[in-house]
């Protein structure tokens, strides 16, 4: 029933997740700073436009944002305390929305994770990222999922960091497995971004568990008529389907104002509701007052599916 | 320049964990537990690089030696600190310089073991800067050693499980590092040139004249060479001699029989005789019986270039 789905909403609380050096290459939000980009002006005028545009989820991409206790030295220096975060999950729960963690450990975007981040796959990284999940999972008192990121780890994602690194063949699969049986013994339920299944479908298919909850995205505008890669983009979601995946199909705003809707028009069509367990709109811009404007639109653009769906 | 001041280096591995970090269809490419080399053809080898005028060779250290600082790189069958040190007095005895190489580009640095994924972090500098200063030691600080840093890309390592490239100002941190590491023994750093096929003007805009270089290209094709790559690759000897660089031009007989005599050629009519140290042969086999006759071959047209020059 369109009334369960979950129409969810991804919140940086810090954007270090892309570039690790300065490069006029890339846009400026996405380079690394050592200090928080979250301003609460704009994020206390955002809660109550989800509330009305019918956000029931919010994922918070945390990164060096909180200042875990398992590793304070990955917090950047005004990163919130963890009495801070959970005053704000409380806030959130009380608007009627659930707040869910994200942690986004692919190799291309866990410059949050600082020293750690050269470290992939060595004894010291394993104990990190199962720490942090661990403490994670008990600040938000046990959330249904736990986002884990894990896309784009790929050479040419990461052709503008200064270090560059790639889990392939089956190290992939071994780290990510790690990852999601951290999140399981936790309680939660893993979730991911599905882009790997673009390049390994087959790997994908035979090797992903029915478990992780599925989130491929499409930011395009078109969903037929395709160019370049958007068919293999966009039929990623039928491709998950056949294989019985659950799904939170995800759009944005990032490209253009077509894409959310075209995704929830796409995925009613083309995906089981026993399946399809919700949408997600990730506007792509720190939750600063430079970017208030992609903000509001995009919570305006969830209102407005929200309620084309509900008819 | 007469043939006594010319270097004939020959390229030897002790060490082969420079490749792959997993099995792969290729023989001999995937790392292994236990040392890969066989003293009978090494003990053969010897005196016909001597009869053939080779006076230097290089020894790919990687994971064959038990180091002091890092027991923890070595392998199974790994040579201890007195072994090693006599046979390098055997080389000495036989007229034979030997010179250390450790490659510590990303792309042949399986032989770092665990440190080999921590890449530019601390643990991995004090790592790096231990095995330099123990090597350089037990080397009795020879005249150069050999860095490797070649082939640090994506393609290189298209394969492996783990897969790591120093970019842009990175790769220039961390070669400076090794550079000063190295020059602070009183050693002269020596590496394969290839990053600057690549990267024309930041290699020549920042790589320092003390730094020996080895550009290498193995193809039978050089003036004629109408590959646009192969022309880079044999261009990249003019280029450095165009800036200035000291060189010791590396061929090898991994493709064809014709390259190292080609090599030596196309390099004496270009370099210049006080820039122009010697040429390095660079089979890249491993030291075993199976690899015998490429050695023996290779070490054959050693010869025939040295009688030629």
């Amino acid at each position: 029933m369109a009334d369960d789905r979950i129409w969810a909403y991804l919140l940086p609380l810090s954007y270090n997740m892309g570039n690790d050096r300065q490069t006029t290459e890339r846009d400026e939000r996405t380079i690394y700073t050592p200090y928080l980009r979250f301003d609460e002006s704009l994020w206390n005028d955002m809660l109550p436009k989800l509330v009305e545009a019918g956000v029931n989820m919010i994922v918070i991409d945390l990164c060096d944002g909180v200042r875990y206790q398992s590793h304070p030295e990955i917090a950047l220096p005004d990163a919130w305390s963890p009495e801070k975060l959970r005053t704000e999950l409380d806030r959130m729960r009380e608007h009627g929305i659930e707040p869910i963690p994200k942690l986004n450990f692919s190799a291309t975007h866990d410059v949050w994770l600082g020293k750690y981040s050269r470290m992939l796959s060595t004894a010291a990284y394993y104990t990190v990222v199962r720490d942090l999940i661990a403490e994670v999972v008990d600040l938000f008192d046990g959330p249904r999922f736990f986002h884990l990121g894990m896309d784009e780890e790929t050479a040419q994602h990461q052709r503008h960091h200064a270090f560059a690194v790639m889990r392939q063949h089956g190290l992939w699969w071994h780290d990510f497995n790690l990852m999601v049986d951290a999140v399981e013994k936790s309680g939660s339920r893993a979730w991911i971004w599905s882009d790997y299944v673009w390049h390994h479908p087959d790997e994908f298919v035979a090797n992903m568990s029915k478990r992780v909850l599925q989130s491929n995205w499409y930011y395009g505008e078109r969903f037929s008529d395709f160019r370049g890669l958007e068919e293999t983009h966009v039929t990623a979601y039928d491709l998950l389907e056949k294989h019985g995946f659950d799904q939170i199909p995800t759009g944005s705003n990032h490209s253009n104002t077509v894409n959310f809707k075209g995704t929830v028009e796409y995925c009613e069509r083309h995906v089981d509701s026993a399946r399809l367990l919700g949408y997600f709109m990730t506007v792509w811009r720190p939750t600063t007052e430079q970017y208030r404007t992609a903000h509001m639109e995009a919570i305006q653009l969830v209102a407005e599916a929200c309620r084309e769906i509900g008819k | 320049m007469g043939t006594n001041d010319m270097i004939w280096g020959y390229l030897v591995h002790l060490g082969y964990n420079m490749w792959s970090d997993r099995p792969v269809d290729r023989p001999n490419i995937g790392a292994q537990p236990h040392i890969r080399f066989d003293e009978s053809l090494w003990n053969d080898m010897v005196p016909k690089m001597h009869d053939a005028g080779v006076n230097l060779v290089v020894i790919d250290l990687g994971e064959a030696v038990q180091y002091e600082s890092h027991p923890e790189i070595s392998v199974k069958g790994a040579w201890s600190r007195p072994r090693l040190r006599e046979e390098l007095g055997r080389l000495r005895d036989t007229g034979i310089e030997p010179i250390p190489k450790l490659n510590f580009s990303t792309a042949h640095d399986t032989w770092l073991g665990p440190y080999s994924r921590m890449i530019s972090t601390d643990i991995y500098y004090e790592v790096c800067g231990d095995l330099i200063a123990e090597v350089s030691a037990l080397f009795d600080k020879p005249r150069f050693f050999h860095l490797g840093y070649d082939e640090e890309t994506a393609g290189h390592q298209r394969n492996y499980l783990y897969a790591v490239m120093r970019q842009h100002e990175l790769w220039w941190h961390d070669f400076e590092f090794f550079r000063n590491t190295v020059e602070s023994h009183g050693v002269r750093p020596w590496i394969w040139s290839d990053y600057a096929w690549n990267h024309p003007e930041e290699f020549f805009e920042k790589m320092s004249k003390s730094v020996l270089q080895s550009n290498w290209y193995y193809g039978d094709m050089f003036e004629e060479a109408t590959d646009e790559r192969e022309q880079v690759y044999v261009k990249t000897y003019d280029l450095l001699e165009g800036h200035g660089y000291d060189q010791v031009p590396t061929g090898s007989n991994w493709s064809n029989t014709v390259n190292f005599q080609r090599t030596v050629d196309y390099c004496r009519e270009r370099i210049a005789p006080e820039r122009l140290k010697g040429f390095l042969h660079a089979p890249w086999h491993p030291t075993l019986e199976a690899h015998r006759d490429a050695h023996l071959r290779a070490i054959e047209e050693i010869a025939t270039a040295v009688r030629g020059w």
